[in-house]
C-alpha cells in the first residue's frame, strides 16, 4: 500500500480571482482588484495580445508564524491571486498604468485616441 | 447600479460553520420584529462582510492580523474593553466617483465589525498597530499580571 501523501495547508495556496470594481469614464477605464497583503514586488501584469492577466502571490503570509508566537487562531490563508480580462479594441495598451496602495491594485485603461470622434470640415 | 454587498469567501467548507450561521440569523430574525428588519439585520439575506483575522500568542504579547483591504488608515477603529478587541470601520466609496459611472462591481462597502476574545488581559494604551498593504497589524502587549509566572518548587 502507498503511504497517503499528506497535504501541507499552509504551503497550499489558495487560488483565487481578486474581486473588482469596474469603472468607466469619457476617456479611461479603471479596474481596482482587492489583492491583500501582497508587496509591490508580488504583482504581476501581463498582456498576450486583448488578454490582461494580473496576477499576486503573497509572500509573507506563507511564512509560518511569526517568530516567538503560537497561533491561537487562524483564518488568513496564503493566497495566489490570478484573473485575466478582455480588453476591447478601443483600449490604448501602449498606455496601461499600474498602482498597488492599501491592498488594492488599480489598473488604469486608457482609451485610444481613434475612439473619439473627430469632426471633419466639409469642404465647399 | 447597485451595489451588491459581498460576503467573504470560504476557502474550504466547513458545514458546522453554515449551521451555526443559520441559527445566528435565525435568532437574528426571531429577535427582532419583521417589520424593523433592517439590510445589516439580516446577513444571510443581503451578506455581509467582517475580516479574515488570525491571533497569535507569546509570552509578552499578542499579536493579531486583520485582512482589510482598501481602507484609509482613519477609517480603522480598534477598541480594546477587557479581554475583548474591537476593529470596526466603514469601507466608503469615494466621493468623487460617480456610481453610473460602474461597469461591474464585486467588492464590498459598507460597515463591519468584528470582535475578537483575546486570550489574555492586554494594556489598552500600549497597542501598536500599523496598516499596510490592506492588513492591519496588531501588537497588544500583555498586563503584567496576565504574563505566564514561573514558580518554582523546591523540593526538599
Amino acid at each position: 500500500m502507498s503511504p497517503i501523501k499528506q497535504r501541507n495547508f499552509r504551503l497550499d495556496y489558495n487560488h483565487i480571482e481578486p474581486l473588482v470594481n469596474i469603472r468607466e469614464t469619457e476617456k479611461e477605464i479603471i479596474l481596482e482588484a482587492e489583492m491583500t497583503g501582497l508587496a509591490k514586488e508580488d504583482i504581476e501584469l501581463e498582456l498576450t495580445g486583448n488578454e490582461l492577466t494580473i496576477k499576486g502571490k503573497s509572500k509573507q503570509d506563507s511564512e509560518s508564524i511569526p517568530k516567538g508566537y503560537t497561533i491561537v487562531h487562524r483564518e488568513r490563508i496564503p493566497v495566489e491571486y490570478q484573473r485575466t480580462f478582455l480588453l476591447s479594441d478601443d483600449i490604448d495598451t501602449n498606455k496601461i498604468q499600474a498602482q498597488y496602495e492599501n491592498g488594492i491594485l488599480r489598473v488604469t485603461l486608457a482609451k485610444s485616441d481613434k475612439v473619439f470622434p473627430k469632426k471633419i470640415e466639409v469642404k465647399d | 447600479m447597485a451595489l451588491i454587498p459581498w460576503r467573504a469567501r470560504q476557502t474550504w467548507w466547513d458545514p458546522f460553520k453554515e449551521l451555526e450561521a443559520i441559527q445566528d440569523e435565525m435568532n437574528k430574525i426571531f429577535n427582532s420584529s419583521l417589520i424593523k428588519l433592517s439590510s445589516r439585520d439580516v446577513g444571510l439575506l443581503e451578506g455581509s462582510w467582517s475580516p479574515a483575522v488570525d491571533i497569535y500568542d507569546s509570552k509578552d504579547s499578542i499579536l493579531v492580523k486583520a485582512d482589510i483591504p482598501g481602507m484609509k488608515k482613519e477609517e480603522i477603529d480598534v477598541s480594546v474593553h477587557n479581554d475583548c478587541l474591537i476593529i470596526k470601520g466603514e469601507k466608503k466609496q469615494e466621493k468623487e466617483i460617480k456610481e453610473k459611472d460602474f461597469v461591474r462591481t464585486e467588492r464590498f462597502y459598507g460597515s463591519f465589525n468584528r470582535t475578537i476574545r483575546l486570550p489574555a488581559e492586554v494594556d489598552a494604551e500600549k497597542v501598536n498597530a500599523t496598516y499596510k498593504n490592506g492588513v492591519l497589524e496588531l501588537v497588544l502587549p500583555k498586563k503584567e499580571d496576565a504574563k505566564p509566572k514561573q514558580i518554582k518548587i523546591e523540593v526538599k
